[in-house]
């Protein structure tokens, strides 16, 4: 186990080498000058240049390659370009609320799409099956956008259930403002799931053992949430897992609309502004997650399914 | 099963006591501003500040030398931290400035415990801090070359890391002769500068706290300003408390005929400020935003686009709803201007003055401006907005929208292409935009419109900072833009076509023009008068000769206000000033049910 630990970080430097190529491919082609957002319309060639060569931007390429790959291995990116804040602080803020945005939908729509998906399974073809899908199909199609606005004018505002935006840090204040915005997060992202599970719950049914464990006497019951759960477990695991970095970055949409500062705003203010130090640390981050949300998936498949050996 | 059944049960009990427990503030309680902002704030550090946003909420903490009269209009200065207005002197070069006694900055440990008067020292190291290349200040274009010495002293410092002591370098157009007297030695007459000291980047901050604070001052706002910054959330909300030491501060008692009507001055001569704390709330989607103001959340608000038909009929009154609400809806014009931008250094563009003629005369305004304003705006006729001094109501643009003539003029445009060299029609023009749907749609009715004349259209959509590189590196052909007045005087227009002002400058058009830029230089220091208005006359006429630009707009402000605020009057140009607005909680319970 610690072997494969091992082997899999090391495989991570190569990808993390590449992200960071590519973020500086892109920043440098596409993202813009960000001198000139930071030093407005009446700046002078000079001064724009004296910048320049402040942070290093006058230097080739590859040196500028090398310096940000020395701030990837060191953990320290300096400070925002805009904000002036450490980027270490910035990103413990947002993602913290990021999280408190996105943990609790996401593991109360995970646990109901996979509810909704085994009954829609047991019950295939019937009323409760079609009634299910057909759900999950209409709320795949209507827009994010829509719920959002939507559960904004209609919920908070016109029947006064919710606040319309806003977020508090202190706890339980901060519930107040999130429910809306996780009610909406669990509609967004039922449908698509209940589906996904659905399609492996109907492929387990399909198997001999299912088949013998009926035959055994077993309840449809416990055949449904013992032995097809269990087989079904390793998709599962896969899907959830590999969501799990993304919830740190939040929801830009909901985070904008419900006025929630978490770090999927910070990430698109960064890009709007040229907050190249900002760009950098996010986009490491996200590669970060996504490596160990990979690596730990994996681990939990030989937790749980014997037969899978690391 | 039961199992399942108690899960289920718990969670939807807890769901319920979630809901139960939604905290819905008492509205009508105390006197609590709440305000939006569109952006979020980058840094509370005045000399870095460049967005009408950042000005609003520095100046609740911030005061500077001057400020704008809140009532009177055409906008007038008068002293705010000086006793009086300036002393200038005959040749018009040295400005001398009393400040006011116990003036005392917010209470913060880089004083250690110690109350901390406000000194002309202070203004000393503000000014200077504007001119210190280490902080980039995007505004020392209006200091540079201005004050005697200052230049040089912002040379010197290129030659030392930060931190500087200032104080070490003398310049000797900053002088503080005692703890009260500054002593401003221009080194030629300035007549926007006493405008400039209204400018977010000349408020006036005490070294000790940039000193304690580092870079990290931005976030650390003590001023000597009515206001105290108690929190700070970044892309959500800044709060404000009272400043309960706020020197005697009072409220105008003069102001517009009008004012007097509408309640504007029953406060004359009371201390402000008069609400204990201001909520500035950070919503950069408009729904929230008019949502919360309907349900009261907010005191002021703007009136989206797609909010307009809910609050006017089809003849533009008010609905009665709105009324019966007691929603308060003004009318006030802009100081700015909305124009396309040619850049006459193309060789497409800028080398065919038919070619600007003719999409001059193609794009009708007035169907744009319904579109895409409501109806909220006016056909610019020239660069200079109403309100502004040297606004002609008078002024027809020779281009204005005519098709017929724009077809003509486009034939001329083709056969001067060909003429020079070009083959066939004249190619696609490329438009560059921002990536924001209202930009994007424009892009599709501009492309409508030019394509009635034959002339393609390309759209190239990049992000703010692309856009501005594109701009900043001439690399743009036809482009879309607005202004905003910095300051009320015609010149701050006018200084958009003046050639030293190019790209990557405010000319985007990279116009110019010999004649041009010897009138605005003859009129940039001028006192206002028939000689000015003669030459921004010869100015205009330029503009509307050359078409540098396609004049499109000036935009008219709605603003809105619940009718429990009071003294509240729109400042296009130094917006924010809440320390002069009151709320009447009396007013505020009994409208609150009203709006639900």
């Amino acid at each position: 186990m610690t072997s494969y630990v091992v082997r899999r970080i090391l495989y991570a430097i190569p990808i993390l080498f590449g992200v960071s190529l590519v973020t500086f491919i892109l920043f440098h082609v596409v993202g813009g000058d960000p001198v000139l957002t930071l030093l407005g319309k009446h700046a002078s060639v000079d001064e724009m240049q004296e910048l320049r060569h402040q942070y290093g931007f006058d230097r080739p390429m590859v040196l500028q390659f090398v310096r940000y790959l020395g701030q990837i291995v060191t953990f320290n990116f300096e400070r925002s370009f805009q904000t002036k804040q450490t980027i270490g602080k910035m990103l413990a803020d947002g993602a913290t609320v990021s999280l408190w945005l996105a943990v609790p939908p996401f593991f109360i729509s995970q646990f109901m799409s996979i509810v909704l998906a085994m009954l829609a399974a047991a019950f295939r073809g019937r009323m409760a099956d079609r009634f299910i899908v057909i759900m999950s199909v209409l709320g795949m199609s209507v827009s994010v956008l829509a719920y959002i606005l939507f559960g904004q004018f209609f919920l908070a505002f016109k029947l006064n259930w919710f606040p319309i935006s806003g977020y508090e840090s202190d706890f339980p204040d901060r519930i107040t403002y999130l429910v809306l915005p996780w009610i909406i997060w669990i509609v967004i992202s039922i449908g698509a799931d209940v589906r996904f599970y659905r399609t492996i719950f109907l492929e387990e049914l399909n198997q001999d053992y299912v088949r013998t464990a009926h035959a055994k006497g077993a309840s449809p019951f416990r055949v449904l949430f013992v032995h097809v759960f269990r087989n079904a477990l390793l998709p599962i695991i896969t899907h959830v897992v590999i969501e799990i970095p993304f919830l740190f970055m939040g929801s830009l949409l909901l985070e904008a609309f419900f006025g929630i500062p978490g770090l999927g705003n910070l990430a698109v203010n960064a890009f709007n502004n040229a907050d190249w130090p900002v760009v950098k640390a996010v986009t490491l981050l996200g590669a970060v997650l996504y490596i160990l949300g990979n690596l730990i998936s994996d681990l939990l498949y030989a937790k749980a399914d014997p037969r899978v050996a690391l | 099963m039961k199992h399942f059944l108690a899960i289920g049960i718990v969670m939807g009990m807890a769901l319920l006591s979630l809901l139960g427990c939604t905290k819905h503030t008492d509205k009508s309680a105390g006197k609590v501003l709440n305000a939006a902002l569109v952006s979020d704030i980058k840094g509370l550090d005045p000399v870095t500040s460049n967005d009408l946003y950042t000005h609003i909420a520095l100046v609740q903490v911030y005061e500077g030398l001057l400020q704008y009269n809140y009532l009177k209009r055409p906008y007038e200065l008068e002293p705010l931290l000086s006793q009086a207005m300036p002393v200038i002197s005959e040749d018009g070069v040295t400005y001398t400035f009393r400040l006011r006694e116990n003036i005392f900055f917010h209470d913060d440990p880089a004083f250690n415990g110690m109350a901390r008067p406000l000194k002309a020292s202070d203004v000393v190291f503000s000014f200077k801090r504007v001119a210190d290349p280490h902080l980039k200040s995007p505004n020392w274009w209006s200091f540079e070359g201005r004050i005697e010495g200052l230049d040089e002293f912002r040379k010197k410092l290129l030659t030392f890391k930060p931190p500087i002591d200032y104080d070490a370098y003398h310049v000797s157009g900053l002088a503080a002769p005692d703890d009260r007297t500054i002593v401003i030695k221009l080194t030629r007459p300035y007549r926007q500068f006493p405008y400039i000291l209204t400018m977010a980047h000349t408020l006036i901050i005490a070294p000790e706290v940039v000193k304690k604070y580092g870079e990290e001052f931005l976030n650390h706002a003590v001023g000597t300003g009515p206001f105290v910054l108690k929190d700070w959330i970044r892309n959500q909300k800044l709060i404000f408390k009272r400043n309960s030491k706020y020197w005697d501060a009072t409220y105008p008692t003069e102001g517009e005929p009008q004012d007097q009507i509408q309640g504007l001055l029953v406060d004359s001569g009371k201390k402000v400020p008069f609400v204990d704390e201001i909520t500035l709330w950070v919503y950069v989607e408009s729904q929230p935003l008019w949502l919360n103001f309907l349900q009261g959340n907010l005191d002021f608000g703007g009136i989206p686009k797609e909010a307009y038909d809910s609050v006017f009929d089809e003849k533009g009154e008010i609905k009665e709803e709105i009324k019966r609400k007691k929603i308060v809806i003004t009318k006030e014009e802009d100081p700015d201007i909305v124009f396309f931008v040619f850049n006459m250094e193309d060789p497409i563009v800028g080398k065919n003055k038919f070619l600007r003629q003719a999409v001059n005369c193609a794009i009708d305004r007035a169907e744009m401006i319904n579109l895409f304003y409501n109806n909220r705006a006016v056909i610019a006729n020239g660069p200079i907005p109403p309100g502004i001094w040297g606004y002609d109501p008078n002024l027809k643009n020779p281009y204005s929208f005519d098709l017929e003539r724009a077809k003509g003029l486009k034939i001329k445009a083709r056969e001067l292409y060909q003429m020079s060299g070009g083959k066939g029609d004249i190619p696609t023009i490329l438009y560059d935009i921002t990536n924001s749907t209202v930009a994007r749609q424009l892009a599709e009715q501009v492309s409508h419109e030019l394509t009635k004349i034959g002339l393609k259209i390309e759209t190239r959509v990049g992000t703010w900072p692309q856009f501005q590189e594109r701009m900043a590196k001439k690399q743009t052909q036809f482009t879309s833009y607005a202004w905003n007045a910095d300051y009320p005087d015609p010149e701050n227009f006018l200084q958009l076509l003046y050639s030293k002002n190019e790209s990557p400058g405010p000319n985007s058009a990279n116009f110019k023009n010999k004649e041009y830029d010897l009138l605005y230089e003859k009129m940039r220091d001028m006192a206002d008068g028939p000689e000015r208005l003669e030459i921004i006359r010869k100015m205009v006429k330029i503009i509307h000769e050359e078409v540098p630009w396609v004049l499109m707009s000036h935009r008219i402000g709605y603003p809105i206000r619940h009718g429990w605020v009071r003294n509240f009057k729109r400042h296009a140009v130094s917006p924010g000033l809440f320390k002069y607005v009151d709320i009447d909680p009396a007013e505020k319970k009994k409208i609150l049910p009203l709006l639900r």
